[in-house]
């Protein structure tokens, strides 16, 4: 672990630096608070900091009220190093933002206690920090394929149509759909199926660039939102996937399967004002017409069909109960398990 | 013990506490002979510092200079020199140097008592070392 020691008395810090060295600490030190600060400042600073109170430039008060100052994480454990031991002094040091206190001259084995105590409070915070981060994560994707939710990628969808509005630029949503999911599911099993959505999403994701994002809007359908791009150039994007997926069998424990998908796309200009759903029941309803006119393929809304679902009051979600009533396979999800 | 004044030592008290200063390098001969040297080397200015604060009856200056030198000393746990810095600093703290120049001048007593026998004890440990070889 990285410890800084700051301190102008060149015999304190020489001892200190050799007891730190000795117990495995990597020591950086520092000579006047100016210094200190600048370092603690920077990316990947220590997180722990042994700092003279007396010190030319900025003595430790200041550095503790700088560092408090920045509620970033994470956290600066402060132990304020000083000859000064009367209560007030104490008070107002830890006042200042310390965490401790150790008097000069100090004893080797109550600095090595105290050390441990501000490893002991830095592991759990960085311990608090992963699970925020893990949950995080969990809260925002599917565990399956790792891509977005449904929600997130909703939310996502939503900010980016607001910077697509703010900026006057152009916007596209495709919304995927794996062709007859179900058959793969009911003929190689479950975990065939998940085999094969992970392979969908990964090869999708390559076709991505950093700022387009992709989320499992439901079962084996996903919705992809690609900032700047027009119709034309969504539509080119459509047919890569399609082309991606449907041009090469996805291997699973259950042998190689044939796996296509349908596609379809809706775009805003930027310069007319959408809402999310429009554009989601426009692309919904694209990818309607590519299941009707055969799968595998891809279908563009025309600019008025988008104007037109803006218009429209129907729930947000139109496609599901049209398409499965289209697809024979699909629509057998609804009967009992022993129809088929 | 109701005295406020400090206990006047011995004069053949040992000026350090050997014992301490040697566990407080853990036992590491280069370790105290670099601190010897840099103690050593860094001392006059710290004393000119003193003694320029209580000539110039400047509290503030007395109160910063004799804390330099408390802490750079106390690393030494050499108790005598530490406690009459300590009386010049609380001096200087509170703005009333009444007594200022006979401190300082006990007090450059005890570092010239002080000097030798850290010198001495950095060629003894030499010669320990030495003959540990």
């Amino acid at each position: 672990m990285k410890v800084l020691i700051a301190d102008d008395d060149p015999i304190s810090c020489r001892i200190l630096e050799s007891k730190l060295i000795h117990w495995g600490y990597e020591v950086i030190v520092c000579s006047d608070g100016l210094g200190a600060w600048d370092v603690l400042r920077t990316e990947g600073a220590p997180q722990l900091a042994i700092i003279d109170w007396m010190m030319p430039g900025m003595d430790g008060l200041e550095i503790c009220r700088v560092v408090r100052e920045q509620t970033s994480a994470p956290y600066t454990y402060i132990l304020l190093l000083t000859a000064k031991d009367r209560k007030e002094d104490i008070l107002t040091g830890l006042g200042a933002g310390a965490d401790d206190f150790l008097s000069k001259p100090f004893d080797s084995h109550e600095l090595d206690v105290r050390l441990r105590i501000g490893r002991r409070i830095l592991d759990l915070e960085s311990g608090l920090l992963r699970s925020r981060e893990a949950l995080r994560l969990q809260a925002t994707h599917d565990p399956l394929t790792g891509v977005w939710n449904r929600g997130a990628a909703i939310q996502s969808f939503e900010t980016e149509l607001h910077r697509s509005h703010r900026e006057g630029k152009p916007i596209a949503l495709i919304m995927a759909d794996i062709d007859h999911f179900k058959l793969v599911n009911d003929t190689y099993g479950h975990l065939a199926g998940d085999a094969a959505l992970r392979e969908v999403c990964r090869r999708m994701r390559r076709l991505m660039r950093n700022y387009d994002t992709i989320g499992r809007y439901g079962g084996e359908e996903f919705l992809i939102v690609l900032p700047g791009c027009d119709a034309a150039e969504a539509q080119h994007i459509a047919e890569r996937i399609r082309e991606k997926i449907g041009g090469h069998r996805v291997n699973t424990l259950e042998g190689k399967i044939d796996v296509t998908i349908s596609l379809g796309v809706a775009s805003g200009d930027g310069i007319q004002k959408l809402d999310a759903n429009a554009l989601i029941r426009a692309a919904d309803a694209a990818l309607y017409r590519s299941k009707r006119n055969g799968r595998n393929r891809v279908t563009v809304a025309t600019p008025a069909e988008v104007r037109r679902s803006g218009m429209t009051t129907i729930p947000s979600e139109p496609i599901s109960a049209l398409e499965l009533a289209d697809d024979p396979l699909r629509s057998r999800q609804n009967e009992s398990p022993t129809a088929i | 013990m109701a005295s406020v004044e400090a206990p006047e030592r011995a004069p053949d008290e040992e000026p350090f506490d050997v014992e301490a200063l040697l566990s407080r390098v853990d036992g590491d001969t280069e370790l105290l002979r670099y601190i010897v040297e840099l103690f050593l080397e860094e001392l006059p200015r710290l004393l000119s510092e003193v003694r320029a604060a209580v000539a110039h009856q400047d509290s503030h200056a007395l109160d910063r200079a004799a804390h330099t030198l408390r802490g750079s000393v106390g690393n030494f746990h050499a108790g005598a020199v530490v406690e009459l810095a300590l009386r010049l600093e609380t001096m200087g703290r509170d703005g009333s140097l009444t007594g200022a120049k006979e401190t300082l001048a006990k007090l450059e007593h005890e570092v010239e008592r002080l000097k030798p026998a850290l010198i001495a004890l950095g060629k003894e440990q030499l010669i320990y070392e030495g003959l540990d070889r």
